[in-house]
């Protein structure tokens, strides 16, 4: 199963949020969007579920054109994680998790055993299960997030985008989250694309890294292609270099210090 | 009951041989002196010949007088009088006044109701200089006196009129001050005027309909009110009376209070709104009530 | 590692519900049985079962059929409308303050029966005119703000629309005034409609408006599920698989439709569409499959009881059942307010 973006070109105005992108992905793989704020990274991800209509460009999802397919076939194959999380309602974690149904279900029919084993087994790879009874407006900013993940696991997607997933989490949390996507993307060959602007993280997790700036691709390719000084420092304005940590098995990345903005 | 009308009828008789002692006040040479409903004494050194009516009973009793070519300008509720002359200006609601527009016809006399309301409203009239004559007749006995009054104001003889209008008046409470509880026809009046409102004891209707040889079922009430519709069912009127302008019918009636007396013996009569005022014209509402009231009694007054 | 009993958190959910629903209905039915006493003469309930049955004088199944019991279901069914028609604006809007009123068609209703009223057309006692007037003005209002929020692409945002409904409210608030300005005799009869009342009950409204009640709640209630995930986040909605705008425009066309058909009978009535859902959500929870009836029933049964207080509190007199609602509505809503801020919940 491939996701492969084709010149996806979206603008909210008159100016281009996102422009010229073009990307494939492979099950079981894990990509990286890496952008400062403002590069369209976000914009990105709602245009690859078609969220937002790009006025140019193709997105196919296992070889179909997301064009020809309606809003909830999307959301039976591609899971979404965002940015934010409401709090202001008294759902339970369970509640919400059971959303992530909805795709599969028609419209009026109840969820049947499968539907909540699946919820069951969401909520257990999330760890969240302890949380099932438990209001959303009672959880802390990582335990919400968490429940979403579950949530959009709840879909049964062979794509999970996720934006930003590691912002409100503790360190610890950070590294369960992560582990747990490297799993499903190794264990259920799931194709999943992280938003994120944590180096390090992307350097440890990701497969592929997209580096995007003002809306374009600056770079793309594995882990040690695209994460070069030159990139770093010309993307994000910092100096900083990419290295194999023995410790971890895996690439880290270390900054070394901010380098002046201007360089072209 | 009988009582009050005794007194009403005597009063009405008293009320007249006062006026016609103090009537036109001529101590000076064409001095006219009115005293108003706040107990004010008003003078005028000559009959106002540019006089704002702000009333339709006010205007409606000019116009009776016959003296409307004397009137400048009216309120709205005037303005849509039969028998008003042309090119009588037509100021509005009296509370949203224009001063500028009523000093701009330059009247020798204003006419107004002496509401709580209107009580700023006149002190700036007066703080401009104006003449401001203010009523408030709420019954037939004020009424009368009204027009008395305003017929010394206009220098004119009301005698005629008020005499025409008592000797009928009298004509009908006679058949009708001796008429016990029972004899008395019950009536529900709803004004479509009011919002559909019944009225209780303290207003005009309520006296016309007590004169007229009825008894108003909501007579123990006072003001205006809506009436519950299950009261009305349960006091079971004979009549019921509601004005021209409203859109009830006896079908609705029939959906509303079921076979009440008044709807089985198809007793819902149409009365013309403009006469259920204090005006002259409540002669012709106390004439046409007696005769839906009291048929047997006034055959003379079938229409 | 920790599991959870999914079904079995389900099933005692749908009990509760089921509970509830039960528990209210019976109260409904009580309350109507108990209000059907209750009036200028107070009838025992020995008397009302005999007549229900089809005994009775002709005059006790007058009062108690086509006066109480027409005016306590009419009560009932505005009551639950409105009280649908809020939980349903609160969804859309994701807001608590939300009222089947935001969309300013309140004011647009009564401008449509002030011209009625003033022009007297329609002929015969403004039964038919003025419900008929008031309720295509309620549309013509949702029209009017519906079509000033729609952007290019036919994407409509909620916040926009609520800013339109403010001034379109506006707008046909100024005209109703200029209306009561030019009424003459007929101030009093705009006055007391828009105070909301339910002294001119007839079966034959009860007949009308029943459908269309049926029809909208119908359609709120099997949207539930969709209202639910609305609640995340629009966002939330849309990776979901919603197709959030038209979603949205079903149920404001079918929260105008029982608003409209309450409206144009009795009225405007406050404070219902507000508080009654919003006292569902604290009793009962989020979840719109079990606070759509929640506030259905709630509603119904507060109506019956509001009226039987507005056709008693005065003697021989009519209390606009609006007025009523007014007054115990905003102290309570203003406990609300308080207590909220201390929870910071809904």
């Amino acid at each position: 199963m491939k996701l492969s973006v084709q010149g996806v070109s979206f603008r909210y105005r008159s100016s281009d949020v996102v422009s010229d992108v073009s990307f494939e992905a492979s099950e079981g793989q894990i990509v990286g969007i890496l952008g400062p704020n403002g590069s369209g990274k976000t914009t990105l991800l709602k245009c690859i579920n078609r969220v937002l209509a790009p006025y140019q460009g193709t997105v196919l999802i296992s070889g179909v054109d997301t064009r020809e397919q309606s809003r909830k076939q999307i959301a039976r194959q591609v899971g979404v994680v965002p940015q934010s999380a409401q709090s202001n309602f008294p759902f339970t974690a369970l509640d919400i998790v059971m959303m992530g149904r909805t795709p599969d279900l028609e419209r009026f029919e109840r969820e049947k055993e499968t539907d909540l084993d699946i919820v069951r087994q969401a909520m257990e790879m999330t760890n969240t299960a302890f949380l099932a009874d438990r209001p959303m407006d009672q959880l802390s900013g990582g335990e919400r997030q968490r429940v979403i993940i579950a949530r959009a696991l709840a879909q049964r997607p062979k794509v999970l985008l996720l934006d930003e997933p590691t912002l409100h989490l503790d360190v610890n949390h950070q590294m369960e989250i992560l582990d747990l996507i490297a799993r499903l993307a190794r264990e259920e060959r799931m194709l999943v694309v992280i938003v994120t602007h944590d180096l390090s993280l992307a350097a440890r997790y990701c497969d592929r890294i997209i580096l995007m700036r003002r809306g374009r691709i600056v770079a793309a390719g594995d882990v040690v292609q695209a994460l070069t000084r030159e990139n770093m420092a010309s993307v994000f304005s910092i100096d900083a270099t990419i290295y194999y940590d023995e410790r971890i098995g895996a690439h880290n990345v270390a900054v070394i210090g901010a380098v002046k903005e201007g360089k072209a | 009951m009988t009582v009050v009308a005794v007194l009403v009828v005597a009063s009405l008789a008293a009320a007249m041989v006062l006026l016609q002692g103090t009537g036109t006040d001529t101590d000076d040479e064409g001095t006219i002196s009115v005293v108003d409903d706040r107990g004010k004494t008003v003078n005028f050194t000559a009959a106002p010949q540019r006089i704002v009516s702000l009333g339709s009973s006010f205007t409606e009793i000019i116009i009776a007088l016959d003296e409307s070519d004397r009137l400048v300008g009216v309120d709205y509720s005037g303005a849509a009088l039969s028998g008003l002359p042309e090119g009588v200006v037509d100021l509005g609601k009296t509370s949203s006044l224009s001063m500028e527009a009523l000093i701009g016809l330059e009247p020798d006399c204003v006419i107004i109701w002496n509401f709580a309301m209107y009580e700023s409203l006149i002190e700036s009239m007066e703080g401009l200089g104006l003449k401001v004559v203010a009523f408030y007749p709420k019954n037939v006995d004020s009424t009368l006196s009204t027009m008395e009054r305003m017929g010394d104001l206009l220098g004119s003889d009301a005698t005629e009129l008020v005499d025409g209008m008592l000797a009928r008046v009298n004509a009908v409470v006679a058949k009708t001050a001796n008429l016990t509880d029972a004899q008395r026809t019950s009536v529900y009046l709803e004004l479509a005027s009011k919002g559909g409102q019944t009225t209780g004891n303290g207003t005009l209707s309520n006296e016309l309909i007590y004169l007229a040889g009825g008894k108003n079922i909501f007579a123990n009430g006072t003001g205006y009110w809506l009436a519950n519709t299950e009261e009305v069912i349960m006091r079971n009127p004979s009549v019921i009376v509601v004005e021209n302008s409203s859109a009830r019918d006896l079908q609705y009636f029939k959906d509303t209070y079921g076979e009440v007396d008044a709807v089985v013996d198809d007793r819902v009569y149409r009365i013309d709104a403009g006469t259920l005022t204090t005006s002259p014209r409540l002669v012709d509402a106390l004439e046409d009530l007696a005769y839906w009231l009291q048929p047997e009694l006034f055959p003379e007054l079938a229409p | 590692m920790v599991t959870v009993d999914v079904a079995s958190i389900q099933n005692r959910k749908y009990a509760r519900w089921g509970t509830i629903t039960i528990g209210l209905s019976a109260a409904l039915i009580i309350s109507i049985m108990v209000c059907l006493t209750i009036g200028a003469v107070n009838i025992p309930v020995e008397k009302i079962i005999e007549v229900l049955s089809g005994g009775g004088t002709r005059n006790e199944r007058q009062i108690i059929i086509n006066v109480r019991l027409s005016r306590i279901v009419l009560g009932a069914l505005v009551g639950a409308a409105l009280a649908v028609a809020g939980a349903a604006m609160q969804g859309v809007f994701r807001n608590p303050m939300a009222s089947p009123y935001v969309l300013g068609v309140s004011s647009g209703a009564a401008f449509g029966a002030s011209i009625a009223i003033v022009l007297g057309i329609g002929g015969l006692s403004g039964t038919v005119s003025v419900p008929l007037m008031a309720f295509v003005f309620c549309f013509l209002t949702l029209f009017l703000v519906y079509t000033i929020s729609r952007t290019k692409g036919g994407y409509v945002p909620v916040e926009t629309l609520l800013l339109a409904g403010i001034a379109v409210g506006a707008f046909f608030t100024a005209l109703v005034s200029l209306m009561k300005y030019f009424s003459g005799d007929q101030l009093t009869a705009i006055v007391f409609w828009m105070m909301g009342g339910l002294w001119d009950a007839k079966w034959i409204q009860v007949g009308i408006s029943l459908p269309m009640i049926v029809l909208g709640t119908a359609i709120i209630w099997l949207l539930s599920r969709d209202l639910n995930t609305l609640m995340v986040g629009e966002e939330h909605a849309l990776h979901l698989g919603l197709n959030v705008n038209q979603i949205r425009l079903v149920i404001l066309l079918a929260a105008s439709l029982v608003t409209a058909a309450a409206v144009a009978f009795t009225g405007i009535i406050g404070f219902v569409g507000l508080v009654i859902p919003h006292v569902a959500r604290l009793l009962v929870g989020p979840d719109h499959r079990i606070l759509i009836p929640a506030s259905i029933l709630g509603g119904a049964i507060f109506m019956v009881w509001m009226d039987t207080l507005a056709r008693t509190v005065l003697p021989m007199a009519e209390l606009p059942v609006g007025i009523i609602t007014a007054l115990l509505g905003a102290p309570f809503f203003i406990y609300l307010i308080i207590s909220r801020r201390r929870q910071q919940g809904w």
